[in-house]
């Protein structure tokens, strides 16, 4: 006889030492004893194993287990924290659904975010005829070069008093001249091509550039650990207050 | 008193109310310690550490059978003290006497009944002696399947819940224990009542 039916024969015969087979169960196996004497024999010495195990004789206490009348109950870190069971289960839902609800908040915002079309930012080429309004921040690498006006060494020096008479004052005395540079720059005109906002759009369309924007790797992430923190403490509290509810 | 009255004001840290509960049930938690450990040392130290552990957490207990708690609570103490009984293995003084398994016992075990003669007696206390030793040569988990069931005479359902496992798991341990116990009383013919004693098979 192999280990798998000698299994399922122990157990026939523990069964229905206990009473518990029933019907066709019952009626087979009551066959097998009818054929069996080596079966009937297991029987009836599970039957006596049963009865003297049942019999065997109370043990009498060797002292009291009551506990001293000063003990206190020492209270886990989690009993401390949520107090009793049915408190801490209510917490626990409480946790679990603002948990799932973050959750969705961000897993939406994570698919919003993956599904929308990448961003693009619009270039306006300028060109002569366009009507548009002209940038009017210029960088010093654009700006024209400033024009160099001369001034000839033996011309007059305008304003200021000078030390003699017969100038036209301003000017400094003659060593001072020599220190006046040879040039001096002048401003740069500065733009003043500021249209008329009542002016009329041509027909020459304005050539737009448009440039996709890549996403940004931290934003999505940012959404994915959102989602990712709150399934898992979702769980987490769902699972504890299951079990505390068990 | 109300048991789950007395369990109401342990909850709250009456010890008062805690002891009574003790006092209720440690003959049951004892004994059933006793079967599955096998001496009265260990025993005591089970119970001892059950009713500890139960006190502590008496908040956590949610209704249903407080008994079965209690047996749940011994079970796995049980269970913990066999395998540090395992890993560190000791002769207990106790275990030295061979009449020792009883020696806790009520003293009935040891008068025989008006209709049993002394030879009859002495045949059913061996036999007991014989079921007892063998007891303790069984797997954890089919020791106490046996003893909540034959020994405690609970149903498979109690002792499903006691132990955590399910209804055919308890079969399939029970049955086991029985198999081997039985195995180990045919291995000694000569402890079975006389009717026992002619095989069937002739031997």
């Amino acid at each position: 006889m192999n280990e798998q039916a000698n299994e399922t024969l122990n157990e026939q015969i523990s069964a229905y030492v206990d009473g518990a087979l029933s019907g066709r169960e019952l009626a087979s196996f009551e066959e097998l004893l009818a054929a069996n004497p080596e079966l009937v024999e297991k029987v009836e010495i599970t039957r006596l194993l049963r009865q003297t195990a049942r019999a065997l004789p109370a043990a009498r206490l060797p002292r009291s287990f009551t506990l001293p009348p000063n003990t206190k109950p020492t209270l886990s870190f989690w009993q401390r924290l949520f107090g009793d069971a049915a408190q801490a289960q209510k917490i626990m839902r409480f946790g679990s659904a603002i948990a799932t609800a973050l959750f969705v908040f961000f897993a939406g915002m994570g698919l919003l975010n993956a599904s929308a079309p990448p961003a693009r930012v619009a270039l306006v080429e300028a060109t002569p005829t366009s009507t548009s309004p002209a940038p009017m921040v210029m960088s010093a690498m654009e700006a024209p070069a400033a024009k160099v006006i001369p001034i000839p060494r033996d011309a007059p020096l305008l304003g200021g008093g000078g030390p003699d008479i017969g100038g036209l004052g301003g000017g400094p005395p003659g060593n001072l001249g020599e220190q006046i540079p040879d040039v001096v720059p002048t401003n740069p005109p500065l733009p003043t091509a500021i249209p008329s906002p009542t002016a009329t759009p041509t027909a020459t369309p304005t050539p737009v550039v448009s440039v996709p924007v890549p996403h940004t790797a931290s934003l999505s992430w940012a959404w994915v650990a959102g989602a990712f923190a709150s399934l898992v403490a979702a769980v987490v509290l769902g699972v504890l207050g299951w079990r505390r509810q068990r | 008193m109300d048991e789950n009255l007395l369990i109401t004001e342990a909850q709250k840290g009456d010890v008062e109310s805690f002891n009574r509960l003790v006092t209720a049930h440690q003959a049951q938690v004892y004994n059933v310690a006793y079967r599955i450990m096998g001496d009265g040392a260990s025993a005591a130290d089970v119970t001892q550490d059950v009713f500890i552990s139960v006190y502590k957490n008496i908040r956590s207990f949610r209704g249903g059978s407080f008994k079965h708690w209690l047996l749940r609570s011994t079970t796995n103490q049980c269970y913990d003290a066999l395998r540090y009984a395992k890993r560190r293995p000791a002769t207990s003084l106790e275990g030295l006497g061979a009449e020792d398994d009883e020696g806790d016992g009520d003293y009935d075990a040891f008068v025989a009944g008006d209709d049993e003669n002394p030879h009859a007696f002495a045949e059913r206390a061996e036999l007991r002696h014989a079921i007892v030793l063998a007891m303790n040569d069984l797997p954890a988990d089919q020791r106490i399947a046996f003893v909540l069931s034959d020994v405690q005479g609970m149903t498979y359902e109690e002792v499903a819940e006691i132990t955590s496992a399910n209804l055919g798991t308890v079969k399939s341990r029970l049955s086991r224990a029985r198999a081997r116990l039985r195995e180990r009383l045919l291995e000694q013919r000569e402890l079975l009542p006389g009717q026992y004693r002619q095989t069937s098979m002739g031997a």
